[in-house]
C-alpha cells in the first residue's frame, strides 16, 4: 500500500528532504514527485509489510535534516580550515 | 496533511521516461496506480542515495573562507536525542557531552548563555581561541594514521586446512599445491618492508597456516635479520584452529620468537564442535590438550602470567549460550572474549546450515554477554568484552588504532594482505570475497608504493571515508566505520549506503547502549573505569 506525504516546497528544501529520507530506504521504496508547489513523497514498505509512517514523526526527521544540513554547510570552511591545520605537519613530512 | 492527488508529475530525476510514460494517462496529468518493478524501485532508491551523495560531496559551488581569527565559533557538532529531556552530541574529535533539551534549543539557535559557553568550550563544541590548539592537536593524533603507511600485514601462507568448520569465511580446502613457498616468501618479507612505517606486524592467517610451518619459519627468520638491518620493529601474531597441526617444536620456535597466538573457540564442547565440522568430532578434547601443552611451554620459558587469545564467532546456535560461552572462557584462563558476529563471506553464506541472524539478534547476544560480563566482574572475576573496550575507549579515549572501525578503514593503507599464490589484497577480507576488486597487485610485478598508489586501492580507501555518507550526520560516526569489501559482497557495490546494512544497525546499537549504561546505571559506570584503565591497545 504506497503512502503519500506533501511537503510544501516553499518550507524545506529538496537537499533536506533527501537527507531525511535516507533512514527509510532500508524499509521503503522511495521516490520524490512533485508539482508547482509540492513535493509528494511517495512511500511504499519493501517485502510487503504494511507499515504506515507517522507523518508528524517524518516532519520531525525533515526539520532535524533541514537543521543538520544547514548546520554542515556552514560549518564546512571551518572544518576544512581546522583540517588542514591539523594535517599540516604531516604535509610539511611528506614534502 | 496527507494528500493523494491526481495531477502530480514524476520527477525524471527519480523515474525513467519510459515509467514515466507508463503512469500517466493519455492526458499526461492523471497518475495511475500501476505494477512498479523491483528494478525500478530500487533505481528510485540508488538515485536517492546519489543524490545525497552529491550533496554531501559538493553541497554549495562557492563556500567562503574561514579564518581561525574568526573564532569564537560553533564547531561542527553530531547530535542525538537519547531520551524525552537529553541528547548526545559529539564532535571529530570523539569528544561528547550529554546535553538538556533546553540547551540544545539554544545551541541550535546559537544564543547560549556564558555557563553554557564554558561546558561547550571545554567539550570542543564551542571553539575558541583558548581550546583550538588542543583541539587540533587532537585531531592530529587521531589522523596520524594516514601518514604510517601499512602497520598490519597479513600473510595467508596456505588455504588449506584440516578442519571443515561451518563458518568459514576463507573458505579454506585442502590441497597441497595452495601452500605458500620459499620464493614467494621471501619476496613477500621484501615488499613488507618496503613499507614507510618503523615498526609493524606481520599476522600469520589460513587456511590453518601451521600446515604450512616451513614458510612460517622462513618468513620470521628472514624478516627478523632485515629489521635489524633496516633499524625497524616487528611484531608477529598468528591465528590456528590448535589442533594436531600443534607441535611441541613449532610452540616453542613460536614462542622464542614472541609470535602472539590466537586461537579459535566458540564456547562449549557442544557448540565448538558443532562448529568444526563433521570430520573432527573431537576438536575440543584435542583443543584442551594443546591449550594444556601451550601453558607447560610457556612456563618453561618465561616466569610472566600465561598470555592466551582467543577468538569466537557467533552462529544462531550462539545466540541463547551467552552464560556458557564466557563461562568456557573463564575455565581455559582467558580473560578477554571477543564477540564477533558471522562475517558473511565464504561458507557462512551457506544458508542449509542455517547460520545468520538478523544484526537485532545479534546486537542482543551481545548485549547479554556484556551484562553477564558485568554481572561477573562485579563478583571480582576478571573478563572482560572486546567490542566493550574497544567502544570506550574510543568514547573515553582517542583512536585506537583498530582498522574495521575508523575513518577510511584500515584496506590498503593500514593493513595487506598477502596471499600464498604472490596476489596482494587490501585487507584479510579483501581476499575472501568472490570479486577480484580488491585483489591490488602481485608481490613479483610491483613494489609496495606502487600497488598502494593504484587507483584500485584508492578507490577502495576512499569508499570508506564516512563524510561522503549519512555517518557524517551521525552522533556516533567518531567512533564508527564501514566495510568496503561487506557491502560489496551484500549490495553489489563498493560505495556505501550505510542504513541499508546490518553493519551500521549492529554498531549503532552497540554504541547506543554504552553510552546509555554510562549514563544510566552507576554500576556498570564503575566497570567501565575499571576497564579503562587497564586498556592497552595494540594497532589491529
Amino acid at each position: 500500500m504506497n503512502q503519500k506525504i506533501q511537503i510544501r516546497k516553499s518550507l524545506y528544501k529538496k537537499e533536506a528532504i533527501i537527507v531525511a529520507l535516507q533512514m527509510y530506504l532500508k524499509k521503503y521504496w522511495v521516490a520524490i514527485l512533485e508539482d508547482e508547489s509540492d513535493y509528494f513523497i511517495q512511500f511504499e514498505p519493501k517485502n510487503g509489510n504494511n507499515i504506515k509512517i507517522s507523518e508528524n514523526e517524518f516532519i520531525n526527521q525533515l526539520i532535524e535534516a533541514e537543521f543538520i544540513y544547514m548546520k554542515s554547510l556552514e560549518s564546512l570552511p571551518l572544518r576544512k580550515t581546522i583540517m588542514k591545520k591539523a594535517l599540516e605537519p604531516y604535509y610539511d613530512k611528506n614534502d | 496533511m496527507i494528500k493523494m492527488t491526481n495531477t502530480i508529475k514524476l520527477s525524471k530525476d527519480f523515474y525513467s521516461p519510459s515509467f514515466i510514460s507508463e503512469c500517466n494517462s493519455s492526458n499526461g496529468e492523471t497518475l495511475q496506480e500501476v505494477a512498479i518493478d523491483d528494478k525500478l524501485r530500487e533505481n528510485a532508491n540508488r538515485l536517492l542515495i546519489d543524490k545525497y551523495n552529491q550533496i554531501i560531496g559538493n553541497p554549495v559551488d562557492e563556500i567562503s573562507s574561514f579564518q581561525l581569527s574568526d573564532l569564537p565559533a560553533v564547531n561542527y557538532f553530531r547530535s542525538l536525542k537519547i531520551s524525552e529531556d537529553e541528547y548526545f552530541i559529539s564532535v571529530d574529535t570523539g569528544n561528547w557531552m550529554i546535553i538538556s533539551k533546553e540547551d540544545y534549543e539554544l545551541l541550535k539557535k546559537n544564543t547560549v548563555n556564558k555557563s553554557l559557553s564554558t561546558v561547550l568550550e571545554k567539550n570542543f563544541i564551542l571553539l575558541t581561541e583558548k581550546n583550538i590548539d588542543s583541539y587540533i592537536n587532537k585531531l592530529r593524533i587521531r589522523y596520524g594514521f594516514l601518514t604510517e603507511g601499512p602497520t598490519l600485514h597479513i600473510v595467508v601462507v596456505t588455504s588449506n586446512c584440516n578442519l571443515s568448520c561451518i563458518y568459514c569465511q576463507a573458505s579454506a580446502s585442502n590441497v597441497a599445491a595452495n601452500n605458500m613457498n620459499q620464493v614467494t616468501a621471501n619476496e613477500t618479507v621484501d615488499r613488507i618492508f618496503e613499507s614507510p612505517s618503523d615498526s609493524f606486524i606481520i599476522e600469520f592467517q589460513g587456511g590453518e597456516p601451521l600446515m604450512n610451518f616451513p614458510a612460517i619459519k622462513n618468513i620470521i627468520q628472514y624478516a627478523n635479520r632485515r629489521a635489524e638491518r633496516d633499524h625497524k620493529q616487528v611484531e608477529y601474531s598468528l591465528i590456528t584452529n590448535f589442533t594436531s597441526t600443534v607441535t611441541k617444536e613449532k610452540l616453542i620456535f613460536l614462542m622464542e620468537n614472541n609470535v602472539s597466538i590466537s586461537f579459535s573457540l566458540d564456547g562449549s564442547k557442544e557448540l565448538h564442535e558443532k562448529n568444526r565440522g563433521r570430520n573432527y568430532p573431537n576438536a575440543f578434547e584435542i583443543l584442551e590438550k594443546k591449550v594444556a601443552l601451550y601453558k607447560k611451554i610457556w612456563a618453561s620459558l618465561t616466569d610472566e602470567p600465561v598470555e592466551l587469545n582467543a577468538l569466537m564467532t557467533t552462529t544462531t546456535t550462539s545466540l541463547p549460550l551467552f552464560r556458557e560461552i564466557i563461562d568456557t572462557y573463564l575455565n581455559f584462563g582467558i580473560t578477554q572474549i571477543n564477540i564477533r558476529s558471522l562475517t558473511p563471506l565464504g561458507k557462512a553464506l551457506d544458508t542449509k546450515e542455517n547460520l545468520v541472524y538478523t544484526p537485532e539478534e545479534f546486537v542482543d547476544f551481545w548485549k547479554n554477554s556484556v551484562g553477564y560480563v558485568l554481572e561477573l566482574r562485579a563478583k571480582g572475576i576478571e573478563i572482560s568484552e572486546f567490542f566493550l573496550e574497544l567502544i570506550l575507549t574510543k568514547l573515553f579515549g582517542n583512536e585506537t588504532g583498530f582498522m574495521d572501525l575508523r575513518s577510511p578503514c584500515g584496506a590498503g593503507y593500514g593493513q595487506i594482505t598477502y596471499n600464498y599464490d604472490g596476489q596482494v589484497y587490501t585487507c584479510d577480507e579483501g581476499r575472501m570475497i568472490y570479486s577480484d576488486y580488491f585483489q591490488i597487485g602481485s608481490i613479483y610485478d610491483q613494489q609496495l608504493n606502487n600497488i598502494l598508489l593504484d587507483a584500485k586501492t584508492q578507490s577502495v580507501f576512499e569508499s570508506s571515508i564516512l563524510e561522503q555518507y549519512y555517518c557524517d550526520y551521525c552522533a556516533f560516526k567518531p567512533y564508527c566505520g564501514v566495510c568496503p569489501v561487506l557491502h560489496l559482497q551484500q549490495k553489489d557495490k563498493i560505495q556505501i549506503n550505510v542504513l541499508e546494512t546490518g553493519h551500521c544497525e549492529i554498531f549503532f546499537k552497540m554504541i547506543q547502549h554504552i553510552v546509555e549504561l554510562f549514563i544510566n546505571d552507576e554500576n556498570a559506570r564503575e566497570e567501565f573505569q575499571k576497564m579503562l584503565m587497564n586498556v592497552n591497545w595494540q594497532k589491529n
